[in-house]
């Protein structure tokens, strides 16, 4: 996935709004699919998830002018959208009950030819996105980047830990994903 | 299933459920509301601290009584205390020294410390002024009720409202604070 950088010539105090907006738009063009799995990750309703998406948007248009490309764009936006998942996973205001007691992800018309297929895939996703957010916060934050694709070293920036720490972190958070999956095996 | 099968089947799961992305230009016009909203509120709190700094300094102007001043000059100490308070519980919390996920659970953990310690202080400081409205303003009221004769009702609803908008914000304090105080063990256990 390419960086989606800033001009040289602007500095981040500098930034105009048009240049802000484009840049904003191209991060969630190209992140949009991963912000919602990251939303997912933290948010158990449809409108909880949403919530947490608008939440992530507001953080990354207020932080986009401090950012200076310390790091890839990828990394940043991570960070940003799993700082404030963990906000939202850990502040009561923001958590409600869902209404039936059980843990439930948007559920989306899917048109594919096989019906009765689509319907096992669609359990199968809402039954990983329960036992990934089942998980204690910091091996649910590695088992989604993970998951997401990101190399080692990458997730080691995003959370600010050391690569060898990742690595011990991943191989724990996988043994709980396992028995997550297990002890709320899909119907 | 292999431990590499199951971790390949996980991620074809994990990347099939995020097609349903908002698109760029509402979350655009979105996060530029929310922020907007935000600005508003910061300036909305400003304003009513000025307006309520003005509106003892326009009265200390006009009503240069001793028993006026002595309240007015009461407040002001009140405020300064509060303020002095809530920037000491504060320090250190008002931004990450780095935007990684640790630094900023930290930070996190910090401010919710810092609002269970402002909001004990918070819910301690309404019970005692609850108090000394309690057991002053009977004695007030009676003293002064000719200046009510006109319409004494006024002092009777007026003792009842700020009364009741003390209890209110006692009230609300309590449950703030239970919240913050779950909030920081939720975060403890969550490591």
């Amino acid at each position: 996935m390419d960086d989606i950088a800033l001009p040289p010539a602007a500095a981040p105090a500098g930034v105009t709004d048009a240049e802000r907006a484009r840049v904003f738009t191209e991060w969630t063009r190209v992140f949009g699919p991963a912000l919602r799995r990251v939303a997912s990750s933290y948010a158990r309703t449809p409108a909880e998830q949403d919530d947490l998406l608008q939440q992530i948007a507001l953080a990354l248009w207020q932080s986009l002018p401090g950012f200076r490309g310390a790091c890839s764009d990828r990394t940043f936006v991570y960070r940003v959208a799993h700082n404030q998942g963990m906000s939202f996973a850990t502040h009561e205001r923001l958590r409600r009950p869902p209404p039936d007691g059980e843990q439930r992800i948007e559920v989306h018309p899917d048109e594919r030819p096989d019906p009765e297929g689509a319907l096992a895939a669609q359990r199968r996703r809402e039954h990983l996105f329960c036992a990934i957010r089942a998980l204690p916060l910091p091996h649910r934050q590695v088992i989604t980047l993970a998951l997401e694709g990101i190399a080692h070293d990458e997730i080691a920036a995003v959370l600010g830990i050391s690569v060898n720490n990742v690595n011990v972190r991943l191989s724990r958070a996988r043994e709980a994903l396992r028995a997550e999956m297990g002890a709320h095996r899909a119907p | 299933m292999r431990h590499d099968d199951e971790w390949a089947a996980w991620a074809r799961d994990f990347h099939d459920s995020g097609d349903a992305a908002p698109a760029p230009a509402q979350m655009l016009s979105a996060a530029r509301r929310a922020s907007r909203w935000q600005r508003l509120g910061y300036a909305v709190e400003l304003l009513a601290s000025v307006g309520l700094v003005a509106f003892y300094v326009v009265m200390l102007r006009r009503n240069r009584a001793t028993w006026f001043v002595a309240m007015a000059s009461a407040n002001f100490v009140f405020a300064a205390l509060w303020m002095g308070y809530l920037t000491h519980v504060r320090r250190g919390t008002w931004s990450a020294a780095g935007s990684d996920a640790r630094t900023f659970t930290a930070l996190t953990r910090a401010r919710r410390a810092a609002d269970v310690r402002w909001l004990r202080f918070a819910r301690a400081t309404t019970a005692v002024m609850l108090l000394f409205v309690a057991g002053w303003a009977p004695f007030v009221l009676r003293a002064r009720w000719s200046l009510y004769s006109a319409e004494p009702w006024r002092a009777v609803v007026g003792f009842g409202v700020a009364a009741l908008i003390g209890v209110a914000a006692l009230v609300a304090q309590t449950r703030k604070l239970e919240r913050a105080e779950r909030d920081l063990a939720r975060l403890d256990a969550e490591g």
